[in-house]
């Protein structure tokens, strides 16, 4: 009896876990976006003026959180599926942009070293001033954000992270308006 | 005539001036356009034409290595040139200029040098690092009777663990170690010897050798699918107290799943209901698989030596290597997540264990077994507001003994340990937390647990419950990383005896702490 209902819990856990694919962002979001898109390519041409519709991924350098605006430089990481899905550090300079987003976002999630993924749309060039610091970045206006909270550690690292398990905490966030 | 050499010599000045001004001036303003269309268009820098290359007229004396005007001649060469400066004043010129270069580059390849030795530090590539992984210091109060000359108030350091850990490559993504300095003295063995000389242990192990692993990546295309595997000495993965490191817990105390009971001999355990019991051990020598399916399903899979971390300090003494064999257990977990932090889990130890050589209080001889359910809930409607619990059964040997009283055999042949037969046991909790975040009482986090140990499932009057209500303060809290802290716990503790029937032992309560109350405060600082 023990066994039956021990492989029938099982049996139902394992069918829960196959039921829902893993997805950061609805579909609906991803719709559009170009996949194909060259990152060192769009920062090298400061002058582009056409917008597309990307999703980027980085660690997040400072942010500024003003009225209902957020504004985070992120330096661009690589998004990969392995050993863990999202942004990973490649122990390279890629670069930086900035993300603005329309909304509110948790504090924790802003805090730096954490990483983040954005679809959006990519605006020109501007500068920008966060934490009294005005720079010259490429922009991109996100429609959608997802946020691990690694504390600068990579996402692989978690839940069995040093002295203990941790959970990785996760959040999505959704803009109701897109940024102009 | 003094007044026509003084207006001769200013005028002379006046116009040496002019020039040089307007030198500048001519030299300054493409530089000056420059920078303007580079702030709003950067374009490449101009390439010289063979119209200005032309244009650069003939030069005297070496090279300039001041600025050069478009012509490529310096300033100061054109000073000379116009008889603006003498030759010598040209060459004081061109010596500071040469100085200052040299001087630039000796501290230029002094700061090079300086940083390719320090960026291939260990430490500052992530190979190794090190981190204060708990400092506690703790007040407790107890109301059981105390022995003479000791106290119901207690000031100890709880725990004192530096924790090392790196990354040495994408195959073996981690190594890690944690000392606990606090515990400096010596674990007593568990003779295999059941009676007469030599029955008792004597301290042999240190414990405050912790923990050690490495985890192995084989494959990073199979990962998270297959993650790890680890091998060394850890926290199990078994429920999630057990799991949880100790800088980071919300109550004082260990659950009663991991130590419970203590204070009297083998006598008191007669029932199999008393003595100190370590129902579920927190560390362990183990290799074990883990990985995660679907980003909803983590598992575990693997055998441990079920003889405590303290078993790394003994030599076995049929194989002399360290390890202190024991009948190898196995375990596995699979833990479903809801969302992601909030989950459910089931695991499952099966095995043998032996009460001789044992470093685990409360084991015993025979078939060896836990059951466990866990799970986490962070509510979304209810943002800083967490519940868990934890519920866990299973069978211990015969003939159970505590650590350091000697013991061999389940008593159907020789003996020593408790006599006690073989038991079932049960253990439960559940435990709220609620950090609030805004407000006069921001950082502030109530607590309550409710739990309970039964020792012996088929025995009455033997229940162990407490309940904890307390709070904590947070001083810095961004876990894992960081969490300064002071805790208080009030602790209402219930023990019910050792059991019913011919041959209890008699229990004594106000000697007993698990069966009086307590409260503690404990002051933390964790940084990594």
């Amino acid at each position: 009896m023990k066994i039956l209902g021990a492989s029938v819990i099982l049996s139902w856990t394992m069918l829960s876990a196959c039921a829902t694919s893993y997805e950061v962002f609805p579909t609906t979001v991803m719709k559009g976006v170009d996949r194909h898109f060259d990152f060192a390519w769009w920062r090298a041409v400061t002058d582009e003026s056409e917008t597309k519709k990307v999703q980027l991924g980085g660690r997040i350098v400072r942010f500024q959180a003003s009225d209902d605006t957020v504004t985070i430089v992120v330096a661009q990481l690589p998004i990969v599926e392995h050993p863990a899905y999202g942004p990973k550090d490649n122990k390279k300079n890629n670069g930086e942009f900035v993300i603005t987003y329309q909304g509110n976002i948790e504090a924790l999630m802003l805090q730096p070293g954490n990483r983040v993924m954005a679809v959006g749309t990519t605006r020109p060039w501007k500068v920008v001033t966060v934490d009294d610091i005005s720079r010259s970045f490429p922009i991109v206006a996100a429609q959608c954000l997802h946020f691990w909270n690694t504390q600068g550690r990579d996402i692989e690292d978690f839940p069995y992270y040093e002295a203990g398990y941790v959970a990785l905490r996760q959040e999505t966030v959704c803009a109701k308006t897109p940024t102009p | 005539m003094r007044r026509l050499y003084g207006t001769a010599y200013t005028v002379q000045v006046m116009l040496v001036a002019a020039f040089t001004a307007a030198s500048i001036v001519f030299v300054q303003q493409p530089t000056l356009a420059e920078e303007v269309s580079t702030s709003t268009n950067p374009s490449p820098a101009p390439t010289p034409t063979a119209q200005q290359a032309d244009s650069v007229p003939e030069k005297q004396g070496p090279p300039p290595l001041g600025p050069n005007t478009p012509g490529g001649i310096s300033l100061e060469d054109l000073l000379l040139q116009k008889g603006t400066i003498t030759k010598d004043e040209w060459l004081r010129i061109r010596t500071e200029q040469e100085y200052r270069a040299v001087d630039e580059t000796r501290r230029f390849d002094a700061l090079e040098d300086w940083k390719n030795k320090t960026e291939v530090l260990p430490i500052l590539r992530d190979k190794i690092n090190f981190g204060l992984n708990s400092l506690q210091f703790l007040y407790g109060h107890v109301n059981a009777a105390v022995p003479e000359g000791r106290s119901q108030d207690s000031l100890s350091i709880r725990r004192a663990e530096l924790v090392f850990w790196g990354k040495l490559s994408d195959y073996i993504p981690r190594w890690h170690m944690l000392m606990e300095f606090q515990s400096s003295g010596l674990t007593n063995n568990t003779p295999n010897i059941p009676s007469g000389p030599g029955a008792t242990g004597t301290p042999s192990v240190a414990n405050y050798f912790r923990e050690a692993y490495i985890d192995v990546r084989p494959v990073q295309s199979w990962a998270p699918n297959l993650n790890i595997i680890r091998m060394g000495v850890f926290r199990m993965p078994f429920g999630i107290f057990t799991e949880t490191s100790g800088g980071l817990r919300p109550i004082i105390s260990s659950p009663y799943l991991n130590y419970v009971g203590g204070g009297g001999g083998p006598g008191q355990n007669r029932n199999g209901t008393g003595g100190a019991i370590d129902f579920i051990q927190e560390r362990d020598l183990f290799v074990d698989v883990r990985g995660r399916l679907f980003n909803r399903l983590e598992y575990v899979v693997g055998v441990m030596n079920n003889n405590n971390f303290l078993a790394n300090g003994l030599l076995s003494t049929t194989s002399g290597i360290g390890g202190a064999n024991q009948p190898k257990a196995v375990y596995t977990r699979i833990r479903l997540f809801g969302d992601d932090v909030s989950f459910i889990s089931f695991t499952t130890i099966q095995g043998t264990s032996n009460n001789a050589g044992t470093l685990i209080n409360g084991r015993g001889k025979g078939h060896f077994d836990r059951y466990g359910v866990d799970f986490r809930y962070y509510p979304k409607f209810l943002p800083g507001f967490m519940v868990q619990g934890e519920y866990w059964q299973g069978h211990d040997g015969s003939n159970a003994t505590t650590v350091g009283v000697g013991a061999n055999g389940a008593c159907l042949d020789v003996c020593g340990g408790s006599h006690a037969p073989g038991v079932n046991r049960r253990t439960w909790y559940v435990l709220a937390t609620y950090l609030i975040t805004k407000g006069p009482l921001e950082n502030f986090e109530p607590v309550y647990m409710y739990e309970e140990f039964d020792p012996n499932t088929s025995m009455a009057n033997d229940l162990y419950t407490r309940q904890i209500i307390g709070f904590t303060y947070y001083f810095e809290n961004f876990p894992p990383k960081i969490q300064s802290k002071i805790q208080f716990n009030y602790e209402i503790r219930h023990h019910s005896g050792l059991g019913t029937g011919p041959g209890t032992p008699v229990y004594n309560p106000a000697t007993d702490p698990f069966a009086n109350n307590a409260f503690f405060l404990l002051f933390q600082v964790r940084y990594m």
